[in-house]
């Protein structure tokens, strides 16, 4: 009996936490947005489109000296949405051009190759996201943003 | 597969057949042996006819040699008189069984055995079950606090007449800044902030 209550309420908090999961997936489902001008360094930009809950990035490398100092990296994902809190599950990421000397760019994308998933607040104020992140270092990034990031937010 | 119960024995006819005691000891005998048995223990303490018993044991072959019953019912008596069952030759008439109700075999408990599969598939049941909910503890759990220490947590509040939002774990960092009037500001550290003048 005692078993019994036990395995309900396991299976009650797996459904919940399975169902918050699901509505961040499903909120996310509602983006399309385009993301651009988002200084991450110096050197770097980044750009990146949502739709139906897709994400592509291109963080691109285009000062310095060429050619290492050029590279291109193209990031595949979904997104989740919990009110500003932007999760991007990352489940693809290629250099798609550059030399095989490491710069700035590749050395976050190689190192970022090793996680799925990333944190982000998005703060929106007249056509400017602002980006709070505390991985892989507390930063806030900022960048032109058009369109609508989820289903319940504009 | 057929199970017989001829007294303490069992009888197990299937391509070959055989007797076995509840001590588990078992003893092949023929078909035509055990069909002969069985014709018997279906008319228990009644006359059987060598006929009819050569028809339960070869059917209506008639190649069959003259002592083949004798030679079946002589096999089947030094099996049968370890259970204390006996089959009495009555001349020119025919053959019974009796049984000797004073060897006493312990027969199988059917009962424990079916508590004994009852109690396994309880056992499985309850196992199952465990697994379950460690399963889905370990789950909630990992991710719960996965998404929890994750989590950005930023907060907005007013902060000597301006709105500033800021990282949590950065709060009491926020007053090393010189806030300009009328300006919204974004803050992670004291060197690394933004300051929107139109926003407010």
């Amino acid at each position: 009996m005692m078993l019994n209550k036990v395995l309900a309420l396991s299976i009650l908090i797996f459904s919940i936490i399975t169902t918050i999961i699901i509505y961040g997936v499903v909120n996310g489902a509602g983006c399309s947005y385009e993301l651009d001008n988002v200084k991450t360094s110096v050197n770097t930009d980044t750009f990146l489109t949502c739709y139906r809950g897709k994400i592509v990035a291109l963080h691109y490398q285009r000062e310095g000296v060429a050619p290492t100092s050029f590279s291109t990296w193209k990031v595949e994902g979904r997104q989740l949405v919990f009110g500003k809190q932007v999760i991007y599950f990352v489940y693809d990421r290629n250099k798609i051009s550059g030399g095989d000397d490491d710069n700035e760019n590749d050395r976050y994308n190689r190192l970022s190759q090793g996680y799925k998933m990333f944190f982000y607040h998005f703060e929106i104020s007249n056509g400017k996201a602002y980006i709070f992140q505390t991985f892989p270092k507390r930063n806030l990034v900022i960048g032109d943003i058009e369109g609508r990031i989820s289903f319940f937010r504009k | 597969m057929n199970y017989i119960y001829i007294g303490p024995f069992e009888l197990k006819i299937s391509q070959s057949a055989n007797l076995r005691l509840p001590d588990g000891s078992d003893y092949a005998i023929t078909i035509p042996e055990a069909n002969i048995l069985k014709t018997l223990n279906d008319n228990v303490e009644l006359l059987i006819s060598r006929k009819e018993l050569e028809a339960a044991g070869w059917g209506e072959d008639s190649s069959i040699g003259v002592n083949s019953l004798a030679v079946a019912i002589s096999n089947l008596r030094k099996v049968l008189k370890l259970g204390g069952i006996r089959i009495i030759n009555e001349p020119k008439r025919g053959y019974k069984i009796t049984f000797d109700n004073s060897i006493q075999f312990k027969k199988p408990d059917l009962n424990v055995k079916q508590k004994k599969t009852e109690n396994t598939s309880v056992d499985n049941y309850k196992l199952i079950k465990i697994s379950i909910i460690l399963t889905t503890l370990f789950l909630s759990l990992f991710l719960s606090f996965y998404f929890l220490f994750s989590w950005v947590e930023v907060e907005c509040s007013t902060v000597f007449n301006n709105d500033a939002c800021y990282l949590k774990s950065e709060e009491n960092e926020l007053r090393k800044i010189k806030f300009k009037d009328d300006a919204k500001v974004y803050f992670v550290s004291p060197d690394h902030y933004v300051e929107v003048n139109d926003a407010k």
